[in-house]
């Protein structure tokens, strides 16, 4: 069962989804129930033969677009809501091996071609506010399944990091009548920490990072969301991306593992004048044998401790992408 | 982009993306649809589903 429960200390929802408990794992390559279905195979979650991208629902959704009611009655310090939204899993290629830094570069133009539509549709569903499109990538962030592949909240509230983004774009626009974004990647293109960019796109780890080797990519003009972008913007985005992951896998010899989310505008009506749609790259690995956990420091008090210089990161994975 | 929607056993959807090749034949079932290949997004997801197979992840 899944709901949404609120926690009055943070001011923000919790989703319970008790069912995900039952998910398999790490099932041998053989039996990727995200490859396609070979003829007299088991059947995997493609019903074809092969394949180019794949969208589908997520069989253990923490949201459905027809919730269950509430386990428990909500009260006026705890209310509780059904958890209605969809998710959805894109399987970037039928090859198992893949990475988004292995794919040709037009199929991965064709991928954020495919996010568009995602957030396109999804974002006119009536009870859908904010499209929320992510990869989990590498065993270290937790994945249970190897082959390609991202997955796509559609949440019916606006969650609790992309609304104090927001938030903290609305107080600077009133504070100085520009876009925080804009203004962060105008400092950031005049700094030492850009990685990669070309006429449409930025990545550049940023001077606050919090990660080890967090990157993020935004668009130089202000684009709201990826709805907003034109065709030659979308084909620099997906260089970025693989730029990005180019630059990251050199650092220690192997695949690096990371979360990759995207923030862009809300879907729920009106505008949002402070939304500048950005990617936000989150590794783990602050060496090739260490992890950076999120421990009592960043989980309890919220501070992020890091032990690099965003400068120091940033000509790492510059220089990895120099080399190729 | 060609874009196909259909409706798996257990009733969730599943969305085909193609590009260079035809959306593949499902091993069972049919489309019911007709390709789009305008890249717009489709609406009425019921018009559009059809019985495909089933299959299993733990995403």
């Amino acid at each position: 069962m899944s709901e949404m429960r609120w926690n009055p200390l943070l001011n923000q929802w919790v989703v319970t989804a008790t069912h995900r408990q039952d998910r398999t794992y790490k099932p041998p390559k053989e039996y990727c129930p995200l490859c396609p279905t070979a003829p007299g195979a088991f059947p995997t979650e493609v019903p074809a033969e092969e394949y180019e991208i794949v969208v589908f629902e997520n069989r253990f959704p923490s949201f459905r677009p027809d919730p269950p009611a509430p386990d428990v009655e909500g009260t006026e310090l705890y209310p509780v809501r059904p958890a209605q939204g969809v998710c959805e899993v894109v399987l970037y290629s039928q090859d198992h091996e893949k990475t988004i830094a292995d794919l040709p570069l037009v199929h991965v133009e064709r991928l954020v071609d495919v996010w568009t539509d995602r957030y396109i549709e999804l974002g006119e569903r009536p009870e859908i506010e904010y499209v929320f499109i992510f990869e989990n990538k590498g065993e270290a962030v937790g994945v249970t399944l190897h082959h390609p592949h991202g997955q796509i909240y559609a949440f019916p509230t606006i969650p609790p990091i992309p609304a104090r983004e927001l938030e903290s774009g609305r107080a600077h626009r009133e504070r100085t009548g520009r876009c925080l974004m804009c203004d962060i990647v105008g400092a950031e293109l005049e700094g030492p920490r850009v990685v990669w960019e070309d006429d449409h796109f930025a990545a550049y780890v940023p001077f606050f990072a919090r990660y080890p080797y967090e990157v993020h990519l935004a668009s130089k003009k202000h684009r709201a969301s990826l709805a907003d972008l034109s065709e030659k913007e979308r084909k620099s985005l997906a260089k970025g991306i693989q730029s990005v992951a180019i630059g990251y896998d050199g650092l220690f010899g192997f695949s690096l593992p990371y979360m990759m989310v995207m923030h862009q505008s809300p879907t729920i009506g009106g505008t949002h004048p402070d939304a500048h749609y950005h990617v936000e790259f989150y590794p783990l690995h602050r060496s090739a044998d260490k992890l950076k956990y999120l421990a009592g420091v960043e989980s309890g008090a919220g501070n992020f401790i890091t032990d690099l210089q965003p400068e120091e990161q940033a000509e790492a994975i510059r220089s990895n992408l120099e080399s190729k | 982009m060609q874009k196909r929607k259909v409706k798996k056993e257990d009733g969730r959807y599943l969305i085909f993306y193609g590009f260079d090749r035809p959306i593949p034949q499902l091993q069972s079932g049919e489309f019911i649809d007709e390709a789009d290949e305008t890249g717009e997004t489709s609406s009425g997801l019921k018009s559009q589903e059809e019985d495909a197979g089933e299959g299993q992840s733990d995403v």
